[in-house]
């Protein structure tokens, strides 16, 4: 009921459901639906077929078609919403409405892709029927509904972020795809590394949950399989509502699970549309908004690996992986929070018009001011003190090598500061597509050594060079091993993350200098600006005549552009 | 109600707007005139929280939008050429969508109130999509008042619109500005905005060159007066006996008429008429040349955009 009060939410409703699309989408899924149980019907009595509990196997693959319809129907809707806004104009207006871009977003996150959620909705009934048949336990068709809401709400909110930073209409698919596909990888680094751990992942990764939801809750994995007999060996898993995700030690039941990540992933997504409806200018998240993500993602990163960090270190076995996962994982929310917290190139240039001659460092390490337009880099520091304090924890209490898991921690804060500083610099160097170049800047390092080293047929130096290739060496041991390494006489363990300290300092150098040069233009132009009035009014003056103090006049009434530090009036000072 | 000091703002290397310190006084309607490219759209979307300032302060009924953007809202309506609407709503839909969108109770009556005051009540229930442009653009401002604010920031309004449209803008306009809304509007169409505005400001390569009401404006700028006289052939007697006149400068003959400059006193007119009847000029007729907002602006400007 709260839904239909939010404003927003009811427009996308009376936008996209009326009669003639709602005749067709109901007719669509009761298509859908009905035509499944029908053919499943028609299969169960043809001679010959297999008995197979048809109303489970129907439940089955009804909760994968409505996942599929608010996965790919609605997530392409979803990235349609605020371009679609943009293309018409609207976008403006709806910054301008009192009822806040929180608001906003909740009614688009809700009501975006209403459509696919109705063919989602023709389904209940239809799922309901097994359990009215009493084929599966109540709880299921409860859950089954719950984990196709909460995952079409996670859906949408990937499309609406990408929505909400694309420029253009056609991008914004793109993007949602893309993003789509880095929760993949990232959940795929942490779990990978893992040893595969399934319950990893599905705590990172909600899609990944959800194929494990799905896959626990089959009827078809805990009973015969629907189209011939179990395979030998098959030990069905249990029950979804047993089946646990470890948290801290604490069995989490995986449903607690799914809707916790999904929640923690949606606020996120949904804290970047509305700051993207605030104004789209501004950083991606605010400062405080990214140290809280930070903060809980953490939480949530050390809790998964909470057990396997605490095991006892087992004789010819390397343990060092659940923190190298860590550090590895560390290093991407690190990285991503590089992105989101630095402004655009024109607020940047703004708060460099705030500011004079020689406040280079003041403006590079400022953490905020009342314009939301400072550089990233202070409030990165923090985050990375934050993450050393966690990790240097995890190194003590692990029992694990400290020098090794140091050395790794100085890489990952290093490899942070210094995107950081590179972002800044790319969005003061341009005036446009900064944050674009970073990234293409970031995935060429990350990529174009290892070919050419692969190529080269010398892997060995990717530890040298490439941060991931780093960890993976760090989680396997094999730092002080590689043959490089033997004949070169070097230790791999510390050569790159000093090196990347180094280049870190650089690019923070380059990025102060590069403001210092900015500052040290705009005093020019100013000053070459005041010369040009006097001699203007000079000039004038000297010319007399009724034209000429008429041109005094309007120069008199434009007023020469004050220097900042003078003549401001009080409150617009950037605070602190 | 609106007051800006050393607003500025830059995009990339360039500044749009420069230094602007704008004061449009309550319950008026404050012309904001300029070339294409003056940063007359800027400054509004600065005024309306749209757009962050690079440096300089706003104060619209004394809050700033940097501190308190929700409560600026409130008080703000704005309307861009763009309008803004869902052309997949029905008229009224798209007003109560706004009414609760602005935390107002989107009543039955207060939408059929608004809709009469744009004249659209007739269209209650046609979709927005079918309305033709001078309606969209009424529809437009019903969206920008429905909530009732004290501030209203239109943005080229009339652009696109027929003379008989215009003529409609420009009555709402006064029936708004009656009612005690305070209006900025923009535009570089000078001659919609001379009939009605009480103050204008005058902008160009993103500076403000000029305030005030068109008339202050004109005798704070004027270095002389322009004069007309109508005259019986042959004009080149008037000529002739103008050339004695030192107070007279810049005289020529358009189409009928005569025209030139006088830097003298208006006291000094009937001299300089008694002056050509003496010489024998048959005088039809001999008075100062009635200046309006587009004087104004051509002896403002300099043409220049950025």
């Amino acid at each position: 009921m709260l839904a239909f009060a939010n404003p927003e939410f009811k427009r996308l409703l009376r936008s996209k459901l009326r009669s003639r699309t709602v005749a067709v989408h109901v007719a669509i899924g009761v298509f859908i639906y009905g035509g499944l149980l029908g053919l499943m019907y028609m299969i169960k009595q043809f001679p010959g077929t297999p008995a197979f509990p048809l109303l489970q196997t129907f439940f089955q693959i009804s909760v994968g078609i409505q996942l599929a319809v608010v996965t790919f129907y609605g997530v392409t809707q979803a990235a349609q919403n605020i371009a679609l806004e943009r293309e018409r104009a609207t976008y403006d207006f709806q910054r301008l409405v009192t009822m806040g871009p929180w608001r906003l977003a909740l009614g688009k996150l809700l009501g975006c892709a209403a459509e696919a959620w109705l063919i989602a909705l023709v389904g209940v009934p239809f799922l309901l029927l097994p359990a009215l048949a009493q084929q599966i336990p109540f709880w299921m068709f409860l859950e089954a509904v719950a984990v196709v809401f909460v995952f079409g709400c996670f859906v949408n909110a990937v499309g609406l972020t990408a929505s909400a930073i694309a420029t253009k209409l056609p991008q914004a698919n793109g993007l949602a795809f893309l993003l789509g596909l880095s929760f993949f990888f990232f959940s795929g680094m942490v779990s990978g590394a893992a040893g595969g751990a399934i319950t990893l992942a599905s705590a990172w990764n909600p899609i990944v949950l959800l194929y494990e939801w799905v896959t626990f809750l089959s009827p078809a994995t805990q009973g015969p399989m629907p189209f011939g007999p179990m395979p030998p060996g098959f030990v069905p898993p249990p029950p979804a509502g047993l089946a646990t995700v470890k948290f801290f030690s604490m069995g989490m039941p995986l449903f607690a699970g799914f809707l916790v990540m999904n929640a923690v992933w949606i606020t996120i997504l949904y804290a970047i549309v509305a700051r993207r409806l605030t104004d789209p200018e501004l950083s991606f998240l605010s400062i405080g908004h990214g140290a809280i993500a930070f903060g809980v993602l953490e939480f949530l990163l050390v809790g998964s690996l909470w057990d396997r960090l605490l095991l006892a270190p087992v004789a010819g076995m390397n343990m060092s992986l659940p923190l190298a996962v860590f550090h590895g994982a560390s290093a991407v929310i690190l990285c991503a929070l590089a992105f989101a917290l630095t402004p655009s190139a024109d607020l940047l240039r703004g708060r460099l018009h705030r500011a004079t001659r020689n406040q280079h460092w003041a403006v590079f390490l400022e953490l905020r001011n009342r314009l939301q337009d400072s550089p990233p880099v202070r409030a990165m520091i923090l985050l990375v003190i934050g993450y050393v304090l966690v990790a240097l924890g995890l190194t003590v209490l692990s029992e694990l090598p400290a020098d090794r898991s140091i050395a790794a921690i100085a890489l990952v804060a290093a490899f942070a500061l210094g995107l950081t500083a590179l972002l800044l610099y790319l969005q003061a160097l341009t005036d446009k597509g900064g944050l674009k170049a970073g990234a293409g800047l970031l995935v060429a390092w990350l990529i174009v050594p290892v070919v050419i080293l692969l190529v080269l047929e010398r892997p060995d130096y990717l530890y040298f060079l490439n941060p991931v290739a780093y960890m993976i060496g760090y989680a396997d041991g094999d730092l002080q091993r590689s043959e490089t390494h033997r004949a070169l006489k070097v230790d791999a363990t510390w050569l790159q993350p000093l090196a990347t300290a180094v280049v870190a300092g650089l690019l923070c150098m380059l990025a102060a200098l590069r403001l210092r040069f900015l500052l040290d233009i705009q005093e020019a132009e100013r000053r070459q600006e005041q010369i040009d009035e006097e001699d203007r009014y000079l000039q004038l003056k000297q010319a007399g005549g009724a034209a000429a103090m008429l041109a005094a006049a309007r120069a008199a009434l434009a007023a020469p552009p004050q220097p900042p530090a003078e003549g401001r009036p009080p409150g617009s000072e950037p605070a602190e | 109600m609106i007051e800006t000091f050393g607003l500025t703002r830059k995009y990339g290397k360039l500044t749009a707007v420069r230094n602007v310190d704008l004061h449009v006084p309550e319950k008026t309607i404050y012309g904001f005139i300029g070339p294409n490219g003056a940063g007359k759209t800027t400054t509004l979307r600065m005024l309306g929280t749209l757009l962050r300032p690079t440096d300089g302060r706003i104060l619209v009924d004394g809050l700033d939008p940097a501190d308190d953007p929700a409560g600026v809202r409130r008080r703000i309506g704005f309307l861009s050429d763009t309008f803004g609407l869902y052309d997949d709503l029905l008229v009224w839909e798209y007003l109560e969508y706004f009414c609760g969108a602005h935390n107002v109770e989107p009543t039955t009556e207060k939408i059929d109130t608004i809709l009469h005051l744009v004249q659209l009540y007739h269209k209650r229930d046609e979709y927005v999509g079918r309305l033709s442009r001078g309606m969209r653009q009424r529809l437009g401002i019903a969206r920008a008042i429905v909530y009732e604010p004290r501030v209203l920031l239109l943005d080229e309004p009339a652009s696109g619109l027929d003379p008989i449209a215009r003529i409609a803008l420009r009555d709402l306009l006064k029936t708004l500005r009656d009612r005690g809304t305070t209006i900025l509007v923009s535009s570089h169409i000078l001659t919609e905005l001379s009939d009605f505005c009480d103050t204008v400001g005058v902008m160009e390569l993103g500076r403000l060159i000029a305030q005030g009401s068109i008339k202050e404006i004109l005798e704070q700028t004027r270095t002389q007066m322009r004069l007309v006289l109508e005259v019986l052939e042959p004009k080149a007697k008037a000529v002739e006996a103008l050339a004695d006149v030192p107070q007279v400068v810049d005289v020529a003959v358009v189409k009928e008429h005569i025209e030139m400059g006088f830097t003298g006193k208006r006291e000094d007119l009937p001299a300089v008429h008694k002056k050509l009847v003496e010489a024998g000029v048959p005088v039809v007729a001999f008075y100062p040349k009635p200046e309006n907002l587009e004087d104004l602006f051509l002896r403002l400007s300099t043409g220049a955009t950025n």
